[in-house]
């Protein structure tokens, strides 16, 4: 015996029109606070997407790195013993090609030593990698960027600007990299500098080198790899490709280490951890006060309409639908101040990306640019969440209302 | 003799604590037979609304017992006491207590769609009974389109709508002038005579003892005087 949820509705949006000017403060006060989690989402949510594939793509992590197990404890310390020889190199090549879902297969030795121009000598930290590799791992859609290695053009490799401004190098230039071997005698091959690049760090532009794979095994004597890097068809296959990987892996006898490129990132896992911890103090401003601002439009409402409350429950309305009729009209409120946020979202961030505005992020050497990335399924989640917590903010001002006497309820002026 | 539709037996009801407690009502008994039209009256304090409120079953007493259609009512939970004064109470107040939200036909909908019933049968019903209290030109006004007469036609409608076996009736004449009040208790007293609901009123106002067909007097929480009345101005 009870109501019909349209009938509630219907109670509960007459009553919001009733009161138009304060329902339009709250409202509103939702809409602004709705407009302000949903732009800063929308911008970690491009920020994040940035440093992913800057991460996957730039950094040249791809999705996962298979290294043999130790490696990523002791390798600097004992790089021989964790090498994957040529044969090992082979095995696991061959059985990670295997796995379905896998696009990339990449060897890689990680490089540092000394470059010389003949006169002077600089560090260099860097990687090397095939640069067929390298054009494959970077698609058509990142083919664009600067710091390719050029098929076929063992000898020639890419290095940081500032790198290059200090050791007097332009692209073409010769110059002869030094480094220890596996085996620890010192070794020193020529090379060219390919291309010169900002790596957009100002902390590794000075010291960058990206070498041809053949040329790193050279300086190396090594005839295989430190790891492979595997790409997915898509990143959201990695929770599913990693553990078949580990089990064929060790079923042909490997015993390996998988990483996910989140776990190597160090700068993307700071980054998204710092934007989290500051969208989440945002976000619970922008609900304690878009939820008190509901919560005194519903205590007033129901202060206002005591008498109605005791003359419904008179007239045989029980007390849980009475409660329902307000948090229905909390839940108008919101929805309709979350739906006019998400319109105004859509039109500032359209605003914001068209004005094209361009900032400095700290420790990088190239200007960023300021872009709302709103996606729809997070706007709606906000949306659903600010509505369930409407819900819970008026069901306690209306519980209240409920637990005073029918009696006094009537007899309230 | 048949069983009361309403019996009370030994009612006491007070309000506060400690000394500032005061006895509204004191070992109370009453029995109202189905399809009386009965007064309640007695000065203002006299504990006639109290009485009416707790055969309203919106108060429970501090002692004693109530029978309503011969059920024993006070040992039901208040999901329970909404549900028997759904389908058995019709309540009309001083105030009118319409919801402002809601046109005449809407508020008088209401205790049918409070019990679930489908809104095409509720209008349906609403009209027909607007109609015969002759407010079928005012279906669609909001309480506050309407004069103190019509809204209590309204209410009455809304009292009457569920078909309840009691409508309980609150000083229903308070804020009318007096033509109204008399064309409003003549319109109980009508609708008690076609319909045979038993309707209890409370007033102050004695003028309106004359419409009564039974008259019970209330002063300091005890029933003085419970009379019925030969001569009964009755509606034409």
């Amino acid at each position: 015996m009870s109501m019909s949820l349209a009938m509630r509705c219907k109670l509960a949006a007459r009553n919001v029109m009733k009161n138009r000017r304060r329902s339009l403060v709250t409202v509103l006060s939702v809409a602004i606070g709705f407009l302000a989690l949903s732009l800063f989402e929308g911008y970690f949510t491009y920020v994040y997407r940035i440093l992913k594939d800057q991460a996957i793509v730039g950094e040249r992590l791809g999705h996962l790195t298979v290294v043999r197990r130790g490696f990523f404890d002791q390798g600097t310390l004992d790089p021989e013993k964790f090498q994957l020889d040529a044969a090992a190199l082979d095995l696991v090549t061959r059985t990670v090609r295997q796995v379905p879902g896998v696009k990339l297969v990449s060897p890689r030795l990680a490089v540092s030593g000394l470059v010389s121009n003949g006169t002077t000598s600089h560090i260099f930290i860097g990687e090397a990698i095939s640069a067929e590799d390298q054009k494959a791992l970077r698609g058509t859609e990142y083919a664009y960027l600067p710091g390719k290695l050029a098929p076929g053009q063992d000898d020639a490799a890419v290095i940081g600007q500032k790198m290059a401004k200090i050791m007097g190098l332009q692209q073409g230039s010769d110059g002869v990299l030094m480094a220890s071997t596996l085996s620890g005698m010192v070794n020193a091959v020529d090379f060219r500098v390919g291309e010169i690049a900002n790596t957009g760090s100002m902390g590794t532009d000075d010291k960058f080198a990206l070498l041809p794979l053949a040329l790193a095994r050279k300086l190396y004597g090594s005839d295989g790899a430190d790891r492979v890097v595997v790409v997915l068809d898509a990143v959201d296959s990695i929770p599913a490709v990693k553990p078949v990987l580990l089990e064929k892996l060790k079923a042909a006898g490997f015993d390996a280490d998988i990483k996910e490129w989140s776990e190597l990132s160090v700068y993307y896992t700071q980054v998204k951890g710092l934007f989290d911890m500051m969208y989440l103090f945002i976000m619970v401003v922008v609900v304690m006060v878009a939820m008190t601002s509901v919560v005194n439009t519903m205590t007033m409402a129901i202060a206002e309409r005591t008498r109605e409350i005791g003359t419904l429950r008179a007239i045989g309305m029980r007390s849980m639908t009475i409660k329902s009729l307000f948090v229905i009209e909390g839940v108008i409120i919101v929805f309709v101040g979350s739906l006019a946020g998400m319109a105004l979202s859509y039109a500032i961030g359209a605003g914001i990306n068209l004005a094209q505005i361009t900032y400095s992020p700290p420790d990088s050497s190239e200007q960023a640019a300021l872009v709302i990335e709103l996606l729809f399924n997070n706007m709606f989640g906000s949306l659903f969440t600010l509505s369930v917590l409407a819900a819970v903010a008026s069901y306690f001002p209306a519980r209240h209302a409920t637990q005073k006497t029918i009696v006094g309820a009537l007899g309230h002026v | 003799m048949t069983q009361p539709i309403i019996k009370l037996e030994h009612i006491t009801k007070s309000y506060g604590h400690g000394d500032g407690a005061v006895n509204v009502l004191q070992d109370l008994n009453l029995s109202i037979q189905q399809g009386e039209f009965t007064c309640i009256w007695g000065a203002s304090g006299s504990g006639k609304s109290t009485l009416l409120n707790l055969m309203g079953l919106l108060d429970r007493p501090d002692q004693g017992r109530i029978a309503i259609k011969n059920a024993e009512v006070l040992g039901l939970n208040d999901n329970r006491l909404a549900d028997f004064r759904s389908r058995h109470l019709g309540f009309i107040f001083q105030s009118f207590n319409l919801v402002p939200v809601l046109s005449a036909q809407e508020n008088t909908m209401l205790p049918l769609q409070i019990r679930g019933e489908a809104d095409d049968t509720a209008r349906r019903r609403a009209r027909d009974l607007l109609a015969e209290l002759g407010l079928e030109r005012h279906l669609h006004k909001r309480p506050d389109e309407m004069s103190g007469g019509q809204r209590q036609r309204v209410a009455i409608a809304r009292a009457l709508i569920g078909d309840p076996d009691i409508v309980l009736a609150d000083e229903p004449t308070a804020n009318l002038d007096s033509a109204n009040s008399d064309a409003i208790i003549l319109l109980m007293q009508k609708l008690n005579q076609k319909r045979k609901v038993t309707f209890v009123f409370a007033t102050h106002d004695t003028h309106l003892l004359s419409y009564a067909a039974r008259s019970i007097q209330v002063r300091d929480g005890r029933i003085v005087d419970d009379r019925h009345n030969t001569y009964l101005k009755e509606a034409s």
